[in-house]
């Protein structure tokens, strides 16, 4: 039997998350599985070993023996990632608050300042790169491997929802400027109100005020 | 002739021989061996191997072998560290969530640990304290921190087999398991926020780590 080439199922898996990030996959739509081996001049069988890679980063859901298509998320399944977020973002600021130098959390503002640059010139795409990579650049700081690799296995999940289920914010320029916010309140070693500006910063973003009640997610007791 | 076996199976017999020793910490795991024992051939092993290695059980080498994962005193403390916050999650969510039969499966979890303890039997202590938390985890009925923490936990596990840690037992260390439910059923979100951090520290050193205002 032949041994599986990873190798084929890369090109592959980067064109399908290309088709899923630009929007000439919606939420629901099929994966053309065939057309794209056709394409690719492969087998299905890297483009099943392609697609398995994105089911398992959340941006698709697999029937087996039937089809594969785009996920969609349900109102449930976005609060579950902001949820998440909360419980691995503030754990983040605190380590980050503990490990960061000034030189980190210069960086860190740097990013954030592009981050709303970007949005400021209307590049969505740009902004969600600097977006995520504020976000993992707490992890990064804060220096804990595994808190990394989960960061990670939510990013793509979180760049999709925005793309493809973007909740409007009330104010969109205060709500990135919360990133800057953010850097600033580290690099005075505040760290109490680093925590409450990501905490709010995503229970805004993700309604989970809404939902949850009154000091949920308290922070210190 | 060999016979195909489904990856999924395969990754089941080797985590086994894992988690019963038969492979050690740091021990190389021989790929074409394994193929031979298991009546596979060796992608299969090859792809199961891959996947514990995201699990963090195994270690790759660049030369393509496979040892059991032998972890540092830096990975215990991350894994502790990120238990710390997603445990701590998942208690807030039970709280809301639980329903008076989600806690008394977990005070009888609770129970079969500390009869593991009681009996010295280290499979069933570590696998009912695992499970404890991971009940806690599907009790919040987030479907997300469930997948994480169940990720989480098969490095916990192996954590709890092949670390000898006084602590585990100690009598104080299982009673929190009890103690813990008490507080959520009481919805004393203060008490259990303690109990949980104390749980954790006390097990992976993070006292000797991190200042005193950092584990409040």
């Amino acid at each position: 039997m032949s041994k599986r080439n990873i190798g084929l199922s890369q090109p592959a898996y980067q064109h399908i998350l290309s088709l899923i990030m630009t929007k000439q996959l919606m939420p629901g739509d099929r994966i053309p599985e065939t057309r794209i081996a056709e394409e690719f001049n492969i087998s299905r069988t890297p483009v099943r070993d392609a697609m398995r890679q994105l089911c398992n980063e959340g941006l698709i859901e697999i029937f087996p023996n039937r089809f594969a298509q785009v996920q969609v998320y349900s109102d449930e399944a976005i609060r579950e990632i902001g949820t998440l977020r909360v419980a691995l973002d503030t754990m983040s600021v605190k380590l980050a608050g503990l490990y960061g130098s000034r030189a980190d959390f210069l960086r860190l503002l740097e990013t954030a300042e592009q981050c709303s640059s970007a949005a400021a010139a209307g590049d969505g795409e740009l902004r969600r790169k600097y977006d995520s990579e504020f976000h993992f650049g707490l992890a990064q700081i804060a220096g804990n491997s595994l808190l990394q690799k989960f960061q990670k296995e939510l990013q793509l999940r979180v760049q999709f929802i925005q793309l493809h289920h973007p909740s409007p914010i009330a104010n969109e320029t205060r709500h990135l400027q919360q990133h800057k916010d953010i850097a600033a309140a580290l690099m005075e070693h505040d760290e109490r109100k680093a925590l409450e500006l990501v905490c709010n910063h995503l229970t805004t973003f993700y309604n989970l005020d809404d939902y949850y009640p009154e000091n949920f997610f308290q922070i210190t007791f | 002739m060999s016979k195909q076996q489904n990856p999924p199976l395969v990754y089941e017999q080797i985590l086994e021989r894992i988690m019963n020793g038969t492979f050690a910490v740091g021990e190389r795991i021989p790929e074409s061996r394994l193929a031979v024992m298991l009546h596979v051939s060796r992608s299969p092993v090859h792809t199961a191997l891959l996947q514990l290695a995201q699990d963090g059980l195994v270690t790759l080498c660049p030369n393509s072998s496979a040892h059991v994962a032998c972890y540092s005193t830096q990975d215990l403390q991350d894994i502790g560290t990120l238990r710390l916050s997603l445990d701590d999650m998942a208690i807030r969510l039970a709280m809301l969530h639980g329903s008076r039969s989600d806690f008394l499966a977990l005070q009888k979890l609770a129970e079969t640990c500390a009869q593991g303890m009681r009996t010295g039997n280290n499979r069933l202590r570590r696998n009912a304290d695992c499970d404890f938390h991971l009940l806690l985890a599907k009790i919040s009925q987030n479907h997300l921190l469930f997948n994480f923490q169940t990720e989480l936990y098969k490095r916990v596990n192996f954590i709890l087999l092949t670390h000898q840690n006084a602590v585990v037992n100690c009598t104080a260390h299982i009673q929190e398991h009890f103690e813990l439910v008490d507080a959520i059923m009481q919805h004393d979100t203060a008490l259990a926020h303690h109990i949980i951090t104390h749980h954790l520290a006390s097990f992976y050193y993070l006292e000797n780590l991190y200042p005193p205002e950092f584990l409040l």
